[in-house]
């Protein structure tokens, strides 16, 4: 069943420029699917629209089969959680997540019982009686997803939801976000700008640029095999080598490479196209260390850097640069100017057009 | 620097009160005369005298009372909303409207009285309490008008959106969340506004033709003919909301502070 339905959606500003450009997407129920952009590609807009605060000049939204078109956001089966949380200041934990089910007009017996059962669902244990003032930002966080799982939307929206978080607690809430995802099943629309918050938690990702969604797929889809040259970049892809495909081998300025065999996507026919590979997928070996066979390259290092869990090695062939990222125990000892050998493994290579 | 705290607290105390202190006595004196510390004799003529029929100070106290009261129900119906557009909509000319807003504050009250006077014997509202409530607006409308901008200013909208998706009404979103969050700032407001129409001399003379009979009038006249400790049982009366609404409201006044501190 689907869960939510955009049909072409484009919603511009009175001064003509477009915020989203005919978006169109079917979520599944109970799916986790992250739109994932940077600032300012859309991702608030188009939130807003399906949260029912602002509607699009074209197109249709449906959420669990109905057009919700011109429905107020209260009537909506959307809930958004706001990237600011929002707990209502003046209202206990218990009140601020019954707060909803009070709106519906629900009997206080009937709220008080779902409201327990939230509190258990979110482990807030004992909290009932506090303000939101007196929590920890992980207990906030918990007390706005529990009141907005409390009036069982169809989609709950989560706009941010770790960005204000330290790292661990993010972690800890990416757990519970998809426990709870589990036990309740609903469908959640994970907004953010964090690939690998999107990667780590999302069944599908949208990848929205410039108001477009670029691309939608499964994470590991979307990072082995980036619809443009832009997606890849979005997705931390920083090796681009300009050529063209030619019977299943990339010619290019470094030599000829061989591309996977299996896969043949529409821009594997174009003339010209980008080839580009994952940091990461690159093989890295002192010049001597390698035997020279099909899709190896000699290069210099010419830059190194440690991030804590990986290095990122900088090396150059030819006026090109390729980006190398290796374990801190595989790169120990490198230094700038070391003569390399660089492996693009055929199955990890990818052909995206050329944009220039 | 808690002892600090105190002596400023001391210092303010005594500047305010301290004044205060030779009205409280002038209204049991009998008879003070320019050397003696102290009256020759004590009375509580002046007190018996401002609670009797005669004074009218009984009369004038509740007239103020109501126009005060009525001006302050105006002014937070007109000024609240006004407020709150002012505060939170973005639109061309916004400077222009807030000095438009802020002009009665800028131009001298005699100046716009005058003015008004004349308008206001053309429409018949000279000597009547409605005249008197509408003139009292002039000066009123501007502090609501500004408080509750600034309060709606420094408030976040997307909380009534919040409640909008959690299924509350464009109304209920106001009610429930909104209004508990700005009341101790409007509660402010609307003791200034009392305070402020309860203090006018000049714009309720002009307008109430004398035949509206209000607490600062009337000890303008006792106390320009002499009679110091009729004056001073009067002043004592009429600073008495002012003491009240201080004490009722630093309260509020903390707390609108804190709601205005928070974002």
């Amino acid at each position: 069943m689907t869960a939510l339905r955009l049909d072409a959606i484009s919603k511009g500003y009175t001064s003509g420029s477009t915020v989203i450009d005919r978006v169109s997407l079917d979520v599944a129920a109970g799916e986790i699917f992250a739109l994932l952009g940077p600032s300012g590609s859309g991702k608030t807009t188009l939130v807003k629209m399906i949260a029912g605060f602002e509607e699009p000049d074209r197109g249709g939204i449906e959420i669990a089969g109905q057009s919700c078109l011109g429905q107020a956001p209260e009537r909506r089966g959307a809930v958004l959680v706001f990237q600011d949380l929002l707990l209502f200041p003046h209202l206990s934990v218990t009140d601020n997540i019954g707060f909803g089910l009070k709106m519906r007009g629900m009997t206080p017996a009937d709220r008080s019982a779902k409201v327990t059962e939230m509190i258990a669902l979110l482990q807030l244990h004992g909290l009932g009686g506090r303000k939101p003032s007196e929590l920890s930002g992980g207990q906030q966080q918990r007390v706005a997803l529990a009141r907005a799982l409390a009036v069982s939307p169809d989609i709950l929206l989560l706009d941010e939801p770790m960005s204000g978080l330290d790292q661990h607690l993010r972690e800890e809430m990416g757990q519970t976000i998809l426990g709870l995802q589990s036990r309740t099943g609903v469908t959640i629309i994970l907004i953010t700008h964090d690939q690998a918050e999107a990667a780590t938690m999302a069944d599908r990702i949208g990848v929205l640029l410039e108001g477009r969604l670029e691309q939608v797929g499964p994470p590991r889809e979307l990072y082995n095999r980036p619809a443009s040259a832009a997606v890849a970049q979005f997705l931390g892809g920083r090796n681009f080598i300009p050529g063209q495909v030619r019977s299943g081998i990339f010619e290019s300025g470094l030599g000829h490479f061989a591309l996977p065999e299996t896969s043949a996507g529409p821009t594997w026919s174009a003339a010209k196209g980008l080839l580009t590979i994952r940091p990461e997928a690159v093989r890295l070996a002192p010049a001597a260390g390698m035997p020279l066979h099909e899709n190896c390259l000699s290069a210099q290092v010419t830059a190194t850097r440690f991030t804590g869990t990986a290095v990122f090695v900088t090396t150059a062939t030819e006026g090109q640069s390729l980006y190398v990222a290796l374990s801190p125990q595989d790169a120990a000892g490198l230094q700038p100017g070391d003569a390399v050998k660089l492996h693009l493994p055929a199955d990890a290579l990818w052909v995206v057009p050329n944009p220039a | 620097m808690i002892w600090g705290k105190r002596l400023a607290a001391l210092v303010l105390a005594t500047a305010l009160l301290l004044p205060l202190v030779p009205l409280a006595v002038w209204s049991f004196a009998r008879g003070w005369r320019f050397p003696d510390l102290l009256p020759q004799a004590w009375s509580l003529r002046a007190w018996a005298y401002t609670f009797g029929d005669i004074s009218g100070a009984l009369g004038a106290f509740w007239q103020t009372t109501l126009i005060a009261c009525a001006t302050t129900v105006i002014a937070m119906a007109v000024g609240v909303p006004a407020g709150r557009a002012l505060g939170l909509a973005r639109f061309g000319g916004k400077a222009m409207v807030y000095l438009l807003v802020l002009a009665p504050v800028i131009v001298p009250g005699i100046a716009t009285a005058l003015g008004l006077h004349a308008v206001f014997l053309r429409l018949g509202l000279t000597g009547s309490v409605s005249g008197v409530v509408l003139v009292h607006l002039v000066p009123v409308l501007p502090y609501v008008i500004l408080v509750s901008a600034s309060l709606f200013a420094n408030y976040n909208l997307d909380y009534e959106r919040q409640a909008r998706s959690l299924g509350a009404s464009a109304w209920q979103a106001f009610w429930q969340v909104t209004r508990p969050q700005v009341a101790p700032g409007l509660v402010v407001a609307a003791l200034f506004a009392f305070l402020v129409s309860w203090s006018q001399y000049i714009l309720t003379l002009l307008i109430g033709s004398g035949q509206v009979q209000t607490l600062p009038l009337l000890l303008f006249s006792f106390a320009s003919s002499g009679r110091n400790d009729i004056a001073g049982a009067l002043a004592i009366l009429y600073i008495l909301p002012g003491i009240l609404i201080l004490l009722a409201s630093s309260r509020h006044l903390a707390a609108g502070t804190a709601t205005l501190g928070r974002t």
